[in-house]
């Protein structure tokens, strides 16, 4: 391992503190959209309904983007990656969004936990009753043993955001090298963990919405869905704080081509993902399955499906492909943007097609985009606020990471 | 020595000079040097290095490899051939309905165009690299400059063609020195070509004698006739000596291989005579054994057949089969005890065997049927409706016959269906034509609901 005694001197430490309040203000200021969205919901016809399903899409749509970064961070400490380091620390504080997160998502289980069946038609115990699939499923989902695979959830995520970041803030103190083998060695039990708690989640929470359907590959799609998500905020972040002249020198063009290249890389494997599910359902043809891709032919979903086939898939593979795309901060960007609103697209189209009112699947309508985008606002307002929060006066580089040279100098041939 | 004047130009082509090489120690100094070769206007020269070196592209001014449109053509390309091979084959030349599906979709195209773009943008990034650096290429006049041997170990080289524009002698070379290289040298086409080491020559020749030899051997035996047997490389057990149908042998009188039964012997298994209703359907063995495997063969002459060329004889055989099969002995009772299970047993086999073609009610609806119906197969013979009066008051034991021997179009299933299984399918056949008949009075009040409010 490269270590370097005076790479503490040339650094200087920089934090997002040195943004100024107005990031936070403005984090702030957008979470006031959540109330909006919750009156909005009481004001239309079944908005209590939309206002659930919203809130839900909103939560997972950030959660999504934290544990990406939770999966990059333990991966570069995995695989002992030296180009990333000065990303890293960015990484680990984006990750700190689960603990705002899991606040959030208190209530939906609070509500299930109650027996409310807005969300989850399990939870209602006459339903299951009625039903002879649910009954067979009981045992799993119920409203006792989800409340309890929630706090394991969150609890181990917590966990993990905790523990490396303040592994590695603790050697921005030491300077340390044994606390990057410590880390290295941490982080592959704490990958299986994250791979279990990550497909269990998405099961329960989002594809326990449709009870009788299920895809052995769901978890994986949710997880492709979050780092391309993850991969889009960083670079916007990036680009961001190049802007404001922090990590300018640090994170170079190489770093941004980097992240442009597994941005683009996870958007190919979302793909791959998504068309997998999609096709051995449509070639199986069985009714129990099909229950899922087919109310998102109708109504206005079909719409929505194809603009994630076209939009998230065919036009950033063919524009985004190109390597100046991603050596460019500002295409960088814009590119980051887009996939940012395609993944919320995504997990839009995951969430709210599960709505039905009395028993009649919903369309897609302005109501439901409106609440959408306000709870999402604001919901992403808390999350950035709380990223922020946590980050407070930390570094925003590991300063005395041992491999930090190593970043600085990386070159991509 | 007069000799050698008379054909000068011949054997001494005058050298062509080819550019000019200049030699420097340093990576960096090579990169100062190309920035100034560059900003000087050439167009035509090339760097040389032992190793990849960052920066040496941008100092070069080397535009942007055009290799990626390439790649992007060849996979569209591959693309392309993928989706219309696939709908040629499937839609077009071989339309083929695989469980309800459309017979092109793009859903079950995705993989083979996925693999078919994957391999063609690989041949076309593979080959459109070797194409575009001028690869494979195992000479390069340069290679006879002496300090040009250590361009694979420690020294970098700027070469300039003498097809440049600019490139003139003097000037080129005054210009390459002002850039402090170790030294400057210049390089000449060949006279002659270098001479092959004696022993590659013959190594090579041997190799492609050896070469030459099977395809000429193969040429050979397929040109000529032999009587010795062919050569048989792995032989996989292809000759024992075992005794085989349909061949001679000197070890018995008659020369036959297969041996016909002995007088007074039954063979393993084939003794039937204990239970004849079961294994016949009959009561009792009729005279003529013949009839026992008897099928009423296709009274229907297929339609592009002219009436001229059909034999006279074939219909009233036919019905003269009807008839010898109306006179037996068929058993009206089953001749093996009736059980839930049977029934069950001979709705799973009916399922199996016989549902394709008579449809799952036993109206000669089955998919097969359709299937030919609506192509108007002329050989087509659309099976019975059991449920007509004349199906329905067969015996049992004729129903059992039918399936062991086939009528019409339908084959025999005595070869795929055990007795047993038979019996079991008969008796679900009885029962379908059963539902057929039942009065509404008969049933139950809460049957009749359910019949209601099924859809």
């Amino acid at each position: 391992m490269q270590t370097s005694p005076d790479t503490d001197n040339k650094i200087p430490v920089q934090t997002l503190a040195e943004l100024g309040p107005l990031p936070m203000k403005v984090a702030l200021g957008c979470s006031v959209l959540l109330p909006v969205a919750f009156v909005l919901g009481m004001i239309f016809t079944n908005g209590w309904d939309l206002f659930a399903f919203s809130y839900l899409q909103s939560t997972f749509f950030c959660l999504s983007i934290s544990l990406g970064a939770l999966f990059f961070v333990m991966i570069q400490q995995l695989t002992r990656a030296g180009w990333s380091v000065v990303l890293r620390r960015l990484s680990e504080f984006i990750s700190m969004g689960v603990i705002p997160l899991s606040v959030l998502v208190l209530p939906i289980v609070i509500l299930t936990l109650m027996g409310n069946d807005t969300l989850y038609q399990w939870a209602n115990t006459k339903t299951v009753a009625d039903d002879h699939l649910l009954h067979a499923k009981s045992p799993y989902l119920n409203t006792g043993f989800f409340a309890l695979r929630y706090l394991i959830y969150f609890g181990s995520w917590i966990f993990l955001a905790r523990y490396f970041l303040n592994k590695s803030v603790a050697q921005d103190a030491t300077g340390d090298p044994e606390l990057t083998l410590l880390m290295e060695r941490r982080s592959g039990p704490a990958l299986l963990l994250y791979a279990f708690t990550l497909s269990f989640a998405a099961i329960d929470f989002l594809m326990s919405l449709d009870a009788h359907w299920f895809s052995t590959i769901f978890g994986i799609y949710y997880f492709a869905a979050g780092l391309v998500g993850f991969f889009s905020f960083l670079a916007i972040s990036l680009v961001y704080l190049r802007s404001k002249n922090l990590l300018k020198g640090p994170v170079n063009v190489e770093h941004l081509h980097d992240v442009g290249k597994l941005l683009f890389a996870f958007n190919c494997f979302w793909a791959y993902i998504a068309i997998s599910q999609y096709l051995l359902i449509w070639y199986a043809n069985i009714p129990e399955e099909t229950s899922f891709f087919l109310p998102r032919q109708e109504q206005g979903w079909g719409v929505v499906s194809l603009t994630l086939v076209i939009g998230h898939f065919a036009i950033p593979f063919v524009f985004f492909m190109s390597r100046w795309m991603k050596r460019n901060p500002a295409a960088l960007c814009f590119w980051a943007v887009y996939l940012l609103i395609m993944n919320w697209i995504d997990i839009f189209w995951l969430v709210m097609p599960n709505i039905a009112f009395d028993g009649v699947k919903s369309a897609v309508t302005f109501q439901m985009i409106l609440i959408n985008v306000c709870c999402t606002i604001g919901v992403g307002g808390i999350f950035v606020a709380g990223i922020l929060k946590f980050a407070g006066e930390k570094s925003l580089m590991p300063v005395r990471d041992p491999r930090l040279e190593e970043s600085l100098k990386f070159h991509n041939i | 020595m007069a000799t050698t004047i008379e054909q000068p130009e011949k054997i001494k082509a005058e050298p062509q000079l080819l550019g000019l090489l200049a030699e420097f120690d340093d990576p960096h100094a090579l990169i100062e040097a190309s920035k100034k070769v560059r900003d000087a206007g050439y167009s035509k020269w090339d760097t040389h290095t032992p190793f990849p070196l960052h920066g040496i592209d941008e100092a070069m001014g080397i535009k942007w490899t055009i290799l990626p449109w390439i790649v992007a053509c060849c996979g569209l390309m591959g693309g392309t051939i993928a989706v219309g091979m696939q709908y040629w084959m499937n839609a077009v030349d071989y339309p083929f309905i695989i469980s309800g599906k459309p017979l092109f979709s793009i859903p079950a195209s995705i993989p083979i165009t996925f693999e078919l773009s994957v391999l063609l943008s690989a041949f076309g990034a593979f080959l459109g690299m070797l194409g575009l650096n001028q690869l494979p290429k195992l000479y390069n006049p340069m290679f006879k400059s002496q300090a040009f041997r250590r361009v694979t170990n420690d020294r970098f080289f700027i070469s300039m063609d003498a097809t440049d524009p600019k490139f003139s002698e003097i000037d080129t070379g005054e210009f390459l020195k002002s850039l402090n290289p170790l030294h400057v040298e210049d390089f000449w086409s060949d006279v002659e070509s270098p001479k092959l080491p004696r022993s590659l020559v013959l190594g090579l020749s041997l190799v492609g004698v050896l070469l030459i030899m099977p395809p000429a051997l193969v040429a050979y035996k397929r040109s000529t006739t032999t009587n010795t047997p062919r050569i048989h490389i792995v032989p996989d057990m292809d000759f024992q000596p075992k005794l085989k149908t349909q061949n001679t042998t000197s070890i018995f009188a008659d020369g036959r291989e297969v041996r016909p039964h002995i007088e007074g012997t039954i063979p393993r298994g084939q003794y039937k005579d204990d239970n004849i209703p079961f294994y016949y359907g009959l009561k009792v063995l009729p005279e003529d054994q013949d009839v026992i495997t008897i099928a009423v063969q296709d009274e229907q002459k297929p339609a592009d057949e002219k009436a001229a060329d059909a034999k006279p004889a074939d219909p009233a055989a036919a019905a003269a089969e009807v008839d010898k099969l109306a006179k037996l002995p068929w058993v009206t009772e089953f001749p093996m005890p009736v059980t839930d299970k049977m029934m069950a047993r001979g709705k799973e086999r009916y399922r199996i065997y016989c549902s394709v073609c008579h449809g799952l009610g036993g109206e000669g609806d089955g998919l097969v049927s359709l299937r030919a119906m609506e192509l108007q197969q002329g050989t087509w013979v659309r099976p019975a409706s059991y449920h007509t009066e004349n199906v329905r008051k067969l015996p049992v034991g004729r129903l059992f016959h039918t399936i062991s021997n086939g009528v019409r179009k339908m084959p025999g299933y005595a070869a795929q269906i055990p007795p047993e299984d038979r019996w079991a399918i008969v008796l679900y056949l009885r029962a379908l034509q059963k539902s057929h008949q039942i009065d509404a009075k008969d049933l139950r009040k809460e049957e009749v609901e359910k019949l209601r409010t099924t859809k």
